[in-house]
C-alpha cells in the first residue's frame, strides 16, 4: 500500500474513538468501585455479557486463523494462501477482545499469573487459561513474519526460521505435561512432533518451517475452542437442555470452525470496502462454496446432540425457546438457503450478508449458552447493565481500531 | 475422599427449626461479618436477606405450606454451603484456591484467587458469593467453622441452635440418625435425606417436612459428583493432542509432498 496514513477525521473513526473513550472511562470506574458498580452481575448470575460476548465470541470469531492455516499448510490448498494473513490477523483481533474482556471481568486480574504457579488439573478453566496463553504465543509467532517483511529484519527472520519449529514443539509438549502431569506423555508428544519436523525439513521443499508452527496453532485452537464448551459441562442442572449436552465441546469446536470461515469473508469484504484492500473474488467465492457445508455440518451435529440429550422434547422457558429459534434461523437456516440457492456463486453481496448472519448466529449461540440458557431460581433474571454494554462496545471498537491500523501499516492483504 | 468415616457434617432437621435465626447471628458473630442492607421481598421465601451473600454465610429460608388454598403453616430451613464430598467448586477453581479438607469442610485460600467466579457458576447450590463492590474482591462462603472444628469446638451455628435442629457430628452416624427419624416419625417427614447422594453426597444432610426442592434447592441433581461431568473432557486432552499432532503431521507431509512437487517452483520461502 502506498497510502499509510491513518485517517482519524472520518465520522466512523470519531464514533470508534468516542466508544473507546467511554468504555475506558467505565473500566476506570469498575476498577475503583468494584464490579457491582458497572454491572448487573450477581451471586446468582456471576457471568454475563463480558464472558458471553467478549470472551466466548471473541475466541469463536478468531477461529478463522487456524481453519485457514490448516487448509493452506496442512491440506496444501495453496489457492487460499492470500487468506492466511487476514485470517491470522482476525485471530489476533479475537484474542484482543478476549484479553481485554478477561482483564475487565476478572475480580483480581492482577493475579492472572497465578495460573502459571498454582495448578489445578481438575479445572476446565485451567485448560482454557493455558490455551489462551500458549495460542497467543503461537499467534504472535505466526504473525511475526509480517513485521519482519515490513521492517526488513532479515536477521530476525533467520532466527525465526531456525527456532520457530522447536518453540512450537516445546510449547505443545509442555501443554501436554501441564494438562496431564505425566512426563512421558509430554515425551511422546515431543518425539512425534520432532519426527514430523525432521520429515518436513528433509523431504519437503524449502519453506516448510511454518508447518510445525501452524500445527501447534491448530492443536491449541482445537483444545481452546472445545474447552470453552467444556466449561459449561459442570452445570447440567443450570443450563437448559436446549444447549446442554455432554457434547458441548464438540458443538463449540464445529461452530467455531464454521464461524471462522464466515468471519474471514466478512472481514475481507469490509476491509476491501473501507481500505480498498481485500481478497480476490475467486478466493472469497471458494470460501463461500465451503461455508454452507460447514453450516450444515454444525447444524447436523447440533441436532444429533440435541436429540441425544432431549429426544427433541424441548423443555425451556418461552424466552429461551425464542432465543434458540432465533439462533437456528439466523445462524443456520437463512444463511444456508442464501449460500446454496440464491446465486452466491455470483453475488458478493449475498456472500457477505450470509457470512454476517453466520457470525451473528454464533454470537447468539454463545450468548445463549452463557447467559440466556442459564436460569437460577430465586435470583432476578440477569439483564446486562448499560455499563457492561458500553464497556463491551469499547472493547470491540478497540479491536476494530487495531485491525484498521494493522491493515494500513503492515502488509496484510495481497503483498505477495 | 469418597465417604471417609471421619468427615464431619450437619444433620439439619427443618421440623425442629423454629425460625429464630440464632444460627444466622452466631455465624455473623464468629466470622465477624457485617450487617447487610436488605429489602423485603414479597415472593415465596419472605426471609430477609433473600440470599446467601459475601456477608451472609447462612440463612433461614421460610416457606408457606398451603392446603386447599389456605395457609396451613410455615416451614423453615437453613441454607448454607453443603460441603460436598467431591465439591464442584474445588474441581472448578482455576488456581486450586478452594480445598476440600480431610475432616469435611470446604475452605479457600483467598490469596490465590484470581476472581474468575467459575466456582460460583459450578456450584449446583449457588453458594460461593462474591464481593461485588470491593476493589480487591474475595469469594466468600461458609467454612463449616473449620477453625472451630480444628480446636475441638462445634460450628457456631450448631452451638447456637436452641432446638437441636442442627446437629454436628460424623457424617455416617448423622445418616443413621436421619434414617431413624424418617422411619420412626414417617408422617412428619418428607421421606428423603437431601445430601446423602445429591451431587455425589454432601457433608450437610437435610431432612424436612417438605421436599428441599420447594425451598429452591436444585431439582434432579445427579448422584455423581459434578466434576464427573467435566473429567472425561479433561482426561482426553493428552490423547487428543498426541493423536491430532500425529494426524496433522501425516496429512501435512502427504499433502505437501504431492502438491509441493508440482507447485513450489517459486523457490521462495513460505513463511506465513
Amino acid at each position: 500500500m502506498n497510502n499509510k496514513k491513518i485517517d482519524f477525521s472520518g465520522r466512523g473513526m470519531k464514533l470508534l474513538l468516542a466508544l473507546i473513550g467511554l468504555g475506558g472511562l467505565l473500566i476506570v470506574v469498575r476498577f475503583i468501585f468494584g464490579l457491582g458498580s458497572v454491572s448487573n452481575l450477581s451471586d446468582g448470575y456471576p457471568w454475563g455479557l463480558w464472558i458471553g460476548v467478549d470472551v466466548l465470541t471473541g475466541v469463536a470469531l478468531a477461529a478463522g486463523g487456524f481453519t485457514i492455516a490448516a487448509a493452506v499448510h496442512v491440506l496444501g490448498l495453496k489457492k487460499y494462501h492470500s487468506v492466511i494473513r487476514p485470517a491470522i490477523l482476525t485471530a489476533l483481533l479475537g484474542y484482543i477482545f478476549v484479553a481485554l474482556g478477561i482483564i475487565v471481568d476478572l475480580g483480581r486480574g492482577w493475579n492472572i499469573w497465578h495460573i502459571i504457579v498454582f495448578w489445578n488439573r481438575d479445572s476446565v478453566m485451567f485448560e482454557v487459561a493455558w490455551c489462551v496463553l500458549l495460542y497467543s504465543t503461537v499467534l504472535a509467532l505466526e504473525f511475526a513474519p509480517v513485521f519482519f517483511e515490513e521492517f526488513k529484519l532479515t536477521a530476525w527472520e533467520e532466527k525465526w526460521d531456525k527456532y520457530a519449529p522447536w518453540i512450537s514443539i516445546l510449547l505443545v509438549s509442555w501443554f501436554v505435561f501441564v494438562m496431564s502431569g505425566i512426563p512421558w506423555y509430554a515425551g511422546i508428544t515431543f518425539i512425534i512432533l520432532a519426527a514430523c519436523w525432521f520429515l518436513f525439513r528433509n523431504k519437503l521443499p524449502r519453506g516448510s518451517t511454518v508447518i510445525l508452527l501452524i500445527m501447534a496453532g491448530i492443536i491449541f485452537s482445537v483444545q481452546h475452542q472445545s474447552s470453552l464448551g467444556s466449561i459449561f459441562l459442570i452445570v447440567p442442572t443450570k443450563l437448559s437442555t436446549l444447549w446442554y449436552t455432554p457434547y458441548l465441546p464438540v458443538n463449540f469446536l464445529i461452530s467455531a470452525i464454521t464461524v471462522g470461515l464466515a468471519m474471514v469473508i466478512f472481514e475481507s469484504t469490509i476491509s476491501s470496502r473501507v481500505f480498498g484492500v481485500g481478497l480476490e473474488d475467486d478466493v472469497v467465492k471458494g470460501l463461500a462454496r465451503v461455508l454452507p457445508w460447514a453450516v450444515l455440518a454444525t447444524a447436523v451435529v447440533r441436532a444429533a446432540t440435541l436429540f441425544q440429550a432431549t429426544g427433541f422434547k424441548l423443555d425451556a422457558s418461552g424466552g429461551q425457546l425464542a432465543s434458540f429459534f432465533l439462533e437456528i434461523i439466523v445462524g443456520t437456516v437463512i444463511p444456508f438457503i442464501m449460500l446454496m440457492f440464491m446465486g452466491a456463486g455470483k453475488s458478493a453481496k449475498i456472500i457477505f450478508y450470509a457470512s454476517a448472519m453466520v457470525v451473528i448466529g454464533v454470537v447468539i449461540n454463545r450468548i445463549n449458552v452463557s447467559i440466556v440458557g442459564i436460569k437460577i431460581d430465586g435470583y432476578p433474571v440477569y439483564v446486562p447493565h448499560i455499563g457492561e454494554i458500553l464497556i463491551t462496545l469499547g472493547i470491540i471498537s478497540t479491536g476494530l481500531l487495531a485491525f484498521y491500523i494493522v491493515c494500513i501499516k503492515l502488509p496484510v492483504f495481497g503483498k505477495r | 475422599m469418597k465417604t471417609s468415616i471421619n468427615q464431619k457434617g450437619f444433620l439439619i432437621d427443618g421440623t425442629k427449626c423454629i425460625g429464630c435465626r440464632g444460627c444466622q447471628v452466631a455465624c455473623k458473630q464468629w466470622n465477624e461479618l457485617p450487617a447487610e442492607k436488605t429489602e423485603f421481598f414479597g415472593g415465596p421465601g419472605y426471609q430477609n436477606p433473600a440470599h446467601l451473600s459475601s456477608k451472609t454465610y447462612t440463612l433461614i429460608k421460610y416457606r408457606e405450606v398451603m392446603k386447599d388454598g389456605k395457609l396451613k403453616g410455615w416451614v423453615f430451613h437453613k441454607d448454607q454451603c453443603q460441603h460436598c464430598l467431591e465439591p464442584a467448586c474445588v474441581s472448578a477453581c482455576i488456581v486450586g484456591a478452594l480445598e476440600k479438607t480431610a475432616s469435611g469442610p470446604v475452605v479457600w485460600e483467598d490469596k490465590k484467587c484470581i476472581g474468575c467466579r467459575y466456582c460460583m457458576l459450578a456450584c449446583p447450590f449457588n453458594v460461593p458469593a462474591f464481593e461485588w463492590s470491593s476493589i480487591n474482591p474475595d469469594i466468600r462462603k461458609c467454612t463449616l467453622c473449620s477453625d472451630r472444628i480444628e480446636n475441638g469446638l462445634e460450628p457456631s451455628c450448631a452451638k447456637a441452635c436452641p432446638t437441636k435442629a442442627i446437629i454436628f457430628g460424623d457424617r455416617n452416624s448423622l445418616i443413621k440418625i436421619a434414617r431413624n427419624r424418617l422411619k420412626s416419625e414417617s408422617a412428619k417427614y418428607h421421606q428423603h435425606i437431601y445430601g446423602e447422594e445429591e451431587a455425589g453426597g454432601t457433608c450437610i444432610l437435610n431432612i424436612s417436612s417438605i421436599p428441599l426442592e420447594d425451598f429452591g434447592y436444585p431439582k434432579n441433581l445427579p448422584k455423581t459428583a459434578m466434576a464427573s461431568f467435566t473429567q472425561p473432557a479433561l482426561r482426553s486432552i493428552p490423547g487428543a493432542v498426541i493423536g491430532l499432532g500425529a494426524a496433522l503431521g501425516l496429512i501435512a507431509f502427504i499433502a505437501n509432498m504431492v502438491k509441493g512437487d508440482e507447485k513450489d517452483s517459486s523457490g521462495q520461502g513460505d513463511r506465513s
